[in-house]
């Protein structure tokens, strides 16, 4: 009875290992390993103590060797062996152990067990095994991987196995088990301990990039420069930047640059667009929640940038569902390979398309006059107008307004004459750099005088230098009636020319 | 400036390298002598001024397009009220400035005397009328009527439907008629037909709440509307009311956001800066034309945005 009951209890074989833990671990977890090693290890402690209670093979004939389990997954496996002991089903009457066949017969004797605690037995076998032998892969097979049962020399062989020196191979193993049991001299542990100090390093060091990146995009500038390397003088703003952090802050100049890892500066070209690019993502999302599904305006306009591409700008106009707010926000900057209408549709359909904007919520188009916009049956007013027919478009008003006050004046020949006499007055009196000084000289002199003899008041913003601005600068070439326009309408100097205008005429 | 230009142009005129420039020097200083040209410009100032505040107004970001046409209407009957009765004002300032600047001056009642070409040829007149018929008046003439013709579609029948909602004068154009023709004809996609019959009660008991309560009766325009609408918490009595207010207000009226847009671009993307790319762009533009909302974002929630974007080997917490 109590024979059946206790060889159940030991002999009974066990549930194998699920394939997948002994498979190859799944991709996820190593991904997610090398992130923080701290979290996934004592989540695989717990699945290994689980998998020891219910799926490890204890008998130590039959159990599979360290070797054949995949490479991430023996320490697991060991720590799992090492939290249940070495294997010994003992009997209290060493007389249940099974005789061998020599004559005369001999038998495993239990209370071996308390001499030699690594001692494990096997049932399967009649052999007797060596715990952390098999753990750690001993040079001595017989007791890792054989097994023995030669019970006549046993006590004599035990004590060999052992070994006399420190270092013998049997107790080296024993102590590799002993400090894979201790957790905090674990190497995984050692590293995140270590980790937890850099990684409030890596914060202030990201943090400052944040912060100069921020500056330097808020107010337009360049973030590189010319040349960056160890000899250079100005490397850039960015750099210069960080370099004024340093100097007003000796906490972060103990961690940066030349003091800092080499591997985690946070200061590469790299580095400084990520940071660029998750800013700006962040903004967006901002926009789009701010956006909702608000019926909206799609405003576009097209202009050349500096390196001579035609980029077109989109914003929408909306009316924000929760304050009540109007609002004309930026959307996107395009380059357009040409300014068919068709291409202009495109590259706005790509961009709603692109941030998941419904084009069906488009309630006005707001163009300039040009004709590839506006136009009846091509323009791309028209073009959108069958995708959409709610978009309903509306020619810039200030365009408008301008077109007919400055344009319209010009139709009597008198006022036409004296725009192009004010241009030609302009190319004389303020055309080459010497009588441009002349002018300003003069003017200054004037404005002296005056103040002198208090006919004029000196204050803030008043009395400034001033020049004759040359309309044909602005914009078109010499077309003085486009220059006027934009000069007081838009983009420019919104004043100029009436600022110009009133100058001339002024008691100046 | 005036006297800087002239004593320029007198430098110019002696010390020129050419006679060619001497001799435009010349022509200027002559033109810059006479009354004709005094006058056309202190025109050009006033005019210029009128309509400057007005196109200003125009390109403010919140700017609704109700208000504009109103604005547009204001240009043209300062216009008009130039026309009637601003040249004598306008005389007088000339003449003024003649005294100043020595130049000659002449009389309204005077014949006048045409120069450079035969008087015979010309017909007799006064200055008064060449200067406030065949000048003054023909020029705001030419602008009144660029201005209807440019403006024609005050009359296209989607704005004149949707003047009615203007609140200023404590909703004096409101016409709930108008609002639903309105609403069925042009924004049949946001109204079923059933809404369009309760938005038809909707308006009438909104012009009726509004016109007694206070911080809705005193409005001016659209855009206020909207916002006191969410303030008063009128907005959820009356959805139907503020979806349309919305629609209205959405409709474009200058595209000067885009101008404003193209300035901050080339502040960017300068003549040194050629090669950057699209995205950095993208970026960089966002970033500096919405300054507002990219302050909101803090410093924490980019280092997490960050992280996450890549596999980082480098822990920040």
């Amino acid at each position: 009875m109590i024979h059946g009951s206790v060889s159940d209890r030991f002999l009974k074989r066990q549930r194998p290992i699920p394939d997948y833990v002994l498979q190859s671990p799944s991709q996820p977890v190593h991904q997610a390993e090398t992130h923080c090693p701290v979290e996934v290890r004592s989540g695989l402690d717990a699945e290994a103590s689980e998998l020891n209670e219910a799926t490890l093979e204890r008998d130590p004939g039959s159990r599979k060797q360290i070797s054949d389990y995949d490479h991430g997954m023996r320490e697991q496996i060991r720590r799992a062996y090492l939290q249940l002991g070495p294997y010994q089903p003992a009997w209290e009457d060493s007389s249940l152990y099974p005789l061998n066949k020599q004559s005369p017969p001999r038998r495993f004797r239990a209370d071996w067990f308390k001499q030699f605690a690594w001692l494990e037995y096997s049932p399967n076998q009649d052999a007797a095994y060596c715990f952390y032998c098999f753990l750690f892969n001993s040079s001595d097979s017989e007791f890792s991987k054989a097994g023995f049962n030669n019970w006549k020399k046993s006590l004599e062989r035990y004590r060999k196995h052992e070994g006399t020196t420190p270092n013998s191979s049997h107790r080296l193993a024993v102590a590799a088990g002993q400090v894979l049991l201790r957790d905090q001299a674990h190497v995984d542990t050692m590293l995140a301990r270590v980790s937890s100090d850099v990684a409030k390093d890596n914060f202030r060091r990201l943090e400052a990039s944040v912060d100069a990146v921020r500056l330097l995009i808020r107010q337009g500038c360049a973030l590189r420069g010319h040349r960056e390397g160890p000899g250079s003088f100005n490397k850039g703003n960015f750099l210069e930047l960080l370099k004024v952090f340093r100097k007003r802050d000796a906490d972060y100049s103990r961690i940066s640059s030349t003091n800092g890892p080499q591997n985690s500066l946070m200061v590469s070209p790299k580095i400084q667009k990520e940071i660029l690019h998750a800013h700006a993502e962040l903004v967006r999302r901002l926009l789009s929640c701010e956006q909702g599904s608000s019926p909206f305006a799609i405003l576009a306009d097209e202009s050349r940038d500096a390196s001579k591409k035609e980029q077109m700008v989109i914003a929408h106009r909306f009316v924000d569902e929760i304050t009540g707010i109007l609002h004309e926000r930026f959307f996107e900057i395009v380059h357009v390979a040409d300014t068919s209408a068709q291409t202009l549709l495109q590259a706005i359909l790509q961009e709603q398309q692109h941030r998941n904007v419904d084009m069906q919520r488009v309630r006005g188009l707001g163009f300039d006059g040009a004709s590839n916009m506006r136009g009846e049956f091509n323009g791309l007013q028209a073009i959108i107008n069958d995708l959409n027919r709610f978009a309903y478009y509306q020619h810039c008003w200030s365009h408008r307004l301008q077109l007919a006050l400055v344009g319209a004046s010009k139709d009597v020949p008198s006022i036409s004459m004296f725009f192009l006499m004010i241009s030609d007055i302009v190319n004389v009196a303020g055309g080459s750099c010497k009588r441009s000084d002349v002018l300003q000289a003069t003017h200054k002199q004037t404005v002296d005088e005056l103040i002198e003899s208090g006919e004029i008041e000196t204050g803030r913003g008043l009395n400034q230098e001033t020049n004759l601005s040359r309309p044909g600068d602005t914009r078109l070439g010499s077309l003085f009636q486009i220059a006027f326009i934009y000069d007081i309408l838009l983009g420019g100097d919104r004043i100029g020319n009436l600022l110009y205008v009133s100058c001339l005429c002024g008691n100046l | 400036m005036w006297k800087s230009v002239i004593q320029v142009l007198n430098i110019v005129e002696l010390e020129g390298s050419t006679s060619d420039q001497r001799a435009e020097a010349c022509r200027l200083l002559d033109a810059m002598d006479s009354f004709r040209f005094v006058f056309i410009l202190n025109m050009m100032i006033d005019l210029m001024g009128i309509t400057n505040d007005l196109s200003q107004a125009i390109q403010r970001k919140d700017q609704d397009i109700l208000n504009a046409m109103d604005l547009v209407l204001v240009a043209k009957l300062r216009l008009q009220k130039a026309r009637d009765s601003d040249f004598e004002s306008l005389w007088a300032k000339v003449t003024a400035f003649c005294n100043v600047h020595d130049i000659e001056v002449l009389q309204l009642d005077d014949e006048h005397q045409a120069t450079g070409r035969g008087r015979r040829r010309t017909q007799a007149c006064t200055n008064r009328h060449l200067f406030q018929v065949e000048l003054y008046n023909a020029a705001i003439d030419a602008q009144l009527s660029e201005l209807s013709y440019r403006f024609s579609d005050d009359a296209v029948q989607m704005l004149r439907l949707a003047a009615s909602l203007m609140p200023s004068d404590n909703f004096k154009a409101f016409d709930v008629v108008n609002l639903t023709e309105l609403a069925s004809q042009f924004y049949s996609d946001d109204f079923s037909d059933f809404e369009i019959i309760s938005l038809g009660h909707q308006l009438e008991n909104f012009v009726q709440d509004a016109r007694s309560h206070p911080s809705l009766s005193g409005l001016v325009c659209l855009t206020d509307l909207s916002r006191s609408l969410i303030i008063t918490g009128k907005a959820q009595i009356y959805p139907l009311v503020y979806r349309l207010v919305r629609l209205v207000l959405t409709l474009p009226v200058a595209t000067a956001t885009g101008e404003r847009f193209f300035s901050a671009m080339k502040i960017i993307k300068t003549r040194l800066r050629t090669r950057m790319g699209a995205d950095y762009l993208k970026d960089a533009m966002l970033l500096m034309v919405e300054k507002e909302l990219a302050d909101t974002v803090t410093n924490e929630e980019i280092m997490t945005y960050f992280q996450e974007m890549a596999n980082r080997r480098c822990p920040i917490k």
